[in-house]
C-alpha cells in the first residue's frame, strides 16, 4: 500500500522536478537572453537609423565640390604656420602697392605645427592660433592705407595688430606694421563611425562666400619664375 | 483505530477521496506540463525571433558601415570644412579691433597741414605726435577731431602736450582711445 501510495506521488513529483530543472537551466538563460536581445535590438535599431542618416548625408555630398571648397578654405586658413608663404604674400602685396619693404621679420616663430602649437595659440580672446610678422614699409600714406585694406581680404587670413608711422620726408612715410597670420591644425580624429555628420549652417555658408572674395597668390608661380638657371636636363643631347 | 471496509471494492472507506486526490494530482501534473511546454515554446519562439532580428540588423549595420567607410574621404573633407568654417565664423563675429586703414585715412584727411612725426596704434590706443606749422593749423586740426566721423572712431581724445618750437611751429602729442 505504501509503495502504491508513493507511486501515485512519483509522477507529479517528477514533473515538478523536471519543471524546476528546465526552468533553471534552460528557460532562465533564454529569458535573460531575450531581455538582453531586446535591449540590444533597440540600441542597434537606433545605430542603424543614425548610420542610414549619415550615409544619406554623405551620398548627398559632392566630392569634387567639397574638394574645391576645402582647397579654398585651406588657402585662407592653412593647417600650419606657413612662414615662407606668409612672407611671400606680404612682400607681394607690398610690391603690388608700390611700397618698399625695408624690413620683414618674425619675432617668434615657435613650433611650426604641432598640438602644442595649437594650445599655445592663444591669449584668452583669440579664437585662432596665429603667427606674428613685423614688416616695415616705405611709401605714400595712400598706398599704406591700400595695403592695410588689402591685408584684410588676402589669403592666408591676416589681421593688423599694431601700426607705427613716421613721416620720412614730404609725401613719404615709414610704417612699421605688426600683422597676425592665422592658421588652424587639422582635427585630431574623424570621430566615431556612428557619429552623425554636421552640416554647414547658412551662417557658415555666408562665411564661405566671404572667403571666395579673398585675394589669392600662387606661391609656386614665383618660386618657379625666380628659379635659378639649371644645367642640362638631358645629358645625351649636344 | 477502527475503520470501515468497503467490501465491494475491497478497500477501506475514505480511499475514494485519496484516489480522487491522486487522480487530480496526475491530471494537474499533466496540465501543468502542458502549460509549461506552451510557455517554454513561446519563450523559445520569441528568443528565436529576437535572435534573427538582431542578426539581420547587425548585418545591415555592417553593410552600412562598409559603405560609410568607402565614403571616408568625403567625410574627412566635410569635417575639415566644417571645422574651419565654424572657427572662421567665430573669428569674424568676434569683437574686432580698431580698423587701422580707417583710422589712418581719417588722420590723413584731417591733418593736411600737420606733419606726422609719429603715429602708433595698438590695442585701441593711438598715440599721435605731430608738428603744426602754426597755432591756427593746430586749432583747426583739433576742431576737426571733434567732428561726427571722429566720434564714430574714438571714445576719448586727450591732448597731452603742446610745445612751441624755435621756428614757430608747434609740437603736440595726442592720446586717442579708439572704438571697437
Amino acid at each position: 500500500m505504501d509503495f502504491k501510495k508513493s507511486k501515485s506521488f512519483l509522477f507529479p513529483g517528477l514533473i515538478l522536478v523536471l519543471v524546476i530543472l528546465v526552468s533553471l537551466f534552460w528557460l532562465r538563460p533564454k529569458v535573460m537572453a531575450i531581455i538582453k536581445n531586446s535591449r540590444d535590438l533597440v540600441a542597434n535599431r537606433k545605430t542603424l537609423a543614425e548610420l542610414t542618416k549619415k550615409m544619406t548625408s554623405l551620398e548627398g555630398l559632392s566630392k569634387p565640390e567639397l574638394t574645391d571648397k576645402v582647397d579654398l578654405v585651406l588657402k585662407v586658413l592653412p593647417s600650419e604656420k606657413n612662414v615662407p608663404g606668409n612672407l611671400f604674400v606680404l612682400k607681394k602685396l607690398a610690391l603690388d602697392n608700390e611700397l618698399m619693404v625695408s624690413e620683414l621679420s618674425i619675432p617668434e616663430v615657435g613650433e611650426i605645427a604641432s598640438s602644442s602649437a595649437e594650445t599655445q595659440k592663444t591669449s584668452k580672446d583669440e579664437i585662432l592660433p596665429s603667427l606674428e610678422v613685423r614688416l616695415t614699409l616705405v611709401g605714400s600714406r595712400e598706398k599704406i592705407v591700400n595695403f592695410l585694406q588689402q591685408v584684410k581680404s588676402t589669403a592666408p587670413l591676416m589681421r593688423v595688430s599694431g601700426l607705427a608711422i613716421s613721416q620720412k620726408e614730404e609725401g613719404l612715410d615709414e610704417a612699421m606694421i605688426d600683422i597676425r597670420t592665422y592658421f588652424l591644425l587639422f582635427p585630431k580624429t574623424i570621430g566615431k563611425l556612428e557619429q552623425s555628420i554636421s552640416s554647414i549652417t547658412p551662417q557658415e555658408e555666408k562665411v564661405f562666400n566671404e572667403l571666395s572674395n579673398f585675394k589669392l597668390f600662387e606661391v609656386n608661380e614665383v618660386s618657379s619664375s625666380s628659379a635659378l638657371p639649371t644645367g642640362k636636363s638631358d645629358l645625351f643631347s649636344y | 483505530m477502527s475503520g470501515e471496509i468497503d467490501f465491494l471494492k475491497g478497500q477501506q472507506v475514505g480511499g475514494a477521496f485519496k484516489t480522487k486526490l491522486f487522480h487530480s494530482l496526475k491530471v494537474g501534473s499533466l496540465v501543468l506540463i502542458l502549460a509549461y511546454c506552451l510557455i517554454a515554446g513561446a519563450v523559445f519562439s520569441y528568443w528565436l525571433f529576437l535572435s534573427q532580428q538582431t542578426a539581420k540588423i547587425n548585418n545591415e549595420i555592417a553593410v552600412k558601415k562598409t559603405k560609410i567607410a568607402s565614403l571616408k574621404e568625403v567625410e574627412s573633407l566635410q569635417l575639415v570644412l566644417k571645422q574651419r568654417l565654424s572657427n572662421l565664423d567665430k573669428f569674424f563675429s568676434a569683437k574686432k579691433g580698431p580698423s587701422f586703414d580707417r583710422l589712418l585715412t581719417f588722420i590723413s584727411q584731417t591733418s593736411t597741414e600737420i606733419k606726422v612725426k609719429d603715429l602708433k596704434i595698438a590695442e585701441n590706443k593711438m598715440n599721435f605726435s605731430g608738428i603744426a606749422p602754426n597755432m591756427a593749423a593746430l586749432e583747426k586740426f583739433l576742431q576737426d577731431l571733434k567732428s561726427e566721423t571722429s566720434s564714430a572712431l574714438f571714445d576719448k581724445i586727450t591732448l597731452s602736450s603742446v610745445d612751441r618750437q624755435e621756428d614757430g611751429s608747434y609740437l603736440f602729442n595726442l592720446l586717442l582711445e579708439t572704438k571697437g
